[in-house]
């Protein structure tokens, strides 16, 4: 195809698209909310993502240790953890670290409390604080390191964990399962603006056909029709869903909430970022989809 | 040029065949005319002439190829070499006389400096040079036939198809439209006109195919029922 070709055709898609202008428009609309549909999901989606990263990264596993662990013991337990896979980093803290530890976490005027208590007599024991790469294995490996001597416990959020994954793969699904019932729905609208387009220059068609253009030649510029109202759609949208999020966002950050929602969700560069590359990529996709439909009837001639 | 071999089409849901055995050959360069009643067959063979439909059983030879053997995908190709003119003329109303005629060359993807060529040649030959900036519904049908020859010729097709090319107009400007072709064919394509205005094929004086029921009834120079 040459260039000269293609801008022929884009000028043809842009006329139409004029000529077409309430029909267009409405299709770029429909477009639209079905694009903020699917945006208000992704970005939902992005955010449990973006805050089970968070969590995954934070997630650790303490192997609480018996009071009369062995230095055997404890070597082995060192040896086992550091041998599973996902393992990032293990510290060991003392009976005395774990006693300094919970004196700071309680504060000058409360660590009366506590004042008693020496690294001999603490109740507090000693640990291993094992960071995973993935949440998936902590549980695995908890369960294991339990079994050995000399370990007391092996405890994690087990349900946070747990939640956190079925929510995550919950979100997922949602996402795909809206993303698939509302593309149906953009190439349908696309495909019916795109067959008025198609209609009103069957004759054209039918003259092509009999000089001997070529089916793509013919194609073209209704594809391309498309994919522009495909654009201007997810253009669009992009820029609602923007001034959208920040609103969002703006207003969690305002609330005096317990939890600081606002602060720990995903920034609005990275959400509207991978939605715009989505939204372009797949307007495109939806309007060749829909128009390509749209003309399959008036080739056979 | 064309080489029906025992061709037989039968419509789907039709008791009697459109052509019912049929055999003719158009040498290259002939100019003839394709006579009958409406049902005789004549539309059957334009269209199989252009790869619309498939004969239920026979050969098809157009320039020496097998056209039953043309696939799908070259169909466009094949139809470049046969040019096609109907009675409703079916030139593009929001399009000039010049545009008309210059998208037949861009359909096809010719260069525009090629386009601007040889658009204006055409539209002198047909008679239409200072008519190219007008729209088509401005014009008269004569003249609208005559850009419909154009675009139809403009990319140098081996055959010229015309179906009822008179059928709208008077005698007159029919008798321009005859000389026209003729003068086409002169020029070494070869013409194939399906028509019943007798008249005009009488004053003609050239090879007549007639046809009836999708029999070939008659095969000779002269008139239409001579």
């Amino acid at each position: 195809m040459k260039i000269r070709t293609f801008g022929v055709f884009i000028r043809d898609a842009i006329n139409s698209i004029k000529r077409n202008s309430v029909m267009s428009l409405a299709s770029v609309l429909s477009v639209i909310c079905a694009l903020i549909i699917v945006g208000v999901v992704m970005a939902i989606a992005i955010n449990v993502n973006f805050i089970t990263d968070q969590i995954e990264e934070n997630l650790e596993l303490k192997v609480f240790l018996e009071n009369d662990v062995s230095e055997a013991q404890k070597q082995s337990i060192y040896k086992a953890i550091n041998e599973m896979e996902s393992v990032i980093e293990v510290t060991y803290q003392s009976k005395q670290e774990a006693l300094d530890a919970f004196r700071k976490t309680l504060g000058d005027e409360n660590s009366v409390l506590i004042s008693g208590y020496t690294a001999e007599n603490s109740p507090l024991p000693a640990s291993y604080i094992v960071k995973f790469e993935h949440a998936d294995d902590i549980a695995p490996a908890g369960d294991y390191l339990n079994l050995l001597e000399g370990v007391r416990e092996a405890v994690y959020g087990e349900d946070t964990v747990n939640a956190l994954l079925s929510f995550n793969k919950l979100i997922n699904a949602a996402t795909w399962i809206v993303l698939a019932i509302l593309s149906v729905i953009a190439v349908f609208i696309i495909f019916n603006t795109v067959k008025l387009t198609v209609f009103s220059r069957r004759n054209e068609i039918g003259i092509m056909k009999y000089i001997g253009a070529t089916n793509a030649y013919i194609r073209f510029p209704f594809i391309i029709e498309g994919m522009l109202l495909g654009i201007f759609g997810a253009g669009f949208s992009v820029l609602m869903l923007r001034n959208l999020y920040y609103f969002v966002v703006g207003m969690l950050r305002g609330t005096t909430s317990v939890l600081p929602l606002g602060e720990s969700l995903a920034p609005a560069g990275l959400v509207i970022g991978q939605i715009s590359m989505v939204f372009i990529a797949y307007g495109i996709l939806l309007g060749a989809i829909g128009s390509s439909f749209s003309i399959k009837k008036f080739l056979k001639v | 040029m064309i080489d029906f071999q025992n061709i037989t089409m039968l419509y789907e849901g039709d008791d009697s065949a459109a052509l019912d055995n049929l055999s003719l050959k158009i040498e290259k360069g002939e100019f003839v005319f394709l006579v009958g009643k409406s049902g005789a067959g004549k539309s059957t063979i334009i269209k199989l002439l252009l790869k619309e439909i498939t004969p239920t059983s026979g050969k098809i030879f157009v320039a020496g190829t097998d056209i039953s053997s043309i696939k799908e995908r070259d169909l466009p190709y094949y139809r470049r070499n046969v040019g096609i003119v109907f009675q409703d003329y079916r030139l593009l109303e929001t399009k000039t006389v010049y545009e008309n005629v210059a998208f037949a060359m861009e359909a096809i993807q010719t260069s525009p400096k090629t386009i601007q060529r040889v658009v204006p040649k055409i539209l002198n030959m047909v008679g239409l040079r200072d008519k190219a900036r007008k729209y088509p519904s401005t014009l008269a049908g004569g003249e609208q036939q005559r850009v419909a020859i154009a675009r139809s010729i403009v990319n140098n097709p081996k055959i010229l198809i015309c179906d009822e090319p008179t059928g709208n107009l008077d005698p007159i400007t029919s008798a321009g439209i005859m000389n026209l072709l003729s003068d086409i064919n002169r020029l070494g394509t070869t013409v194939l006109i399906a028509t019943h205005d007798n008249t005009m094929v009488d004053r003609m004086r050239k090879r007549v195919i007639s046809l009836r029921n999708g029999v070939l009834v008659r095969d000779e120079i002269g008139g239409y029922y001579s």
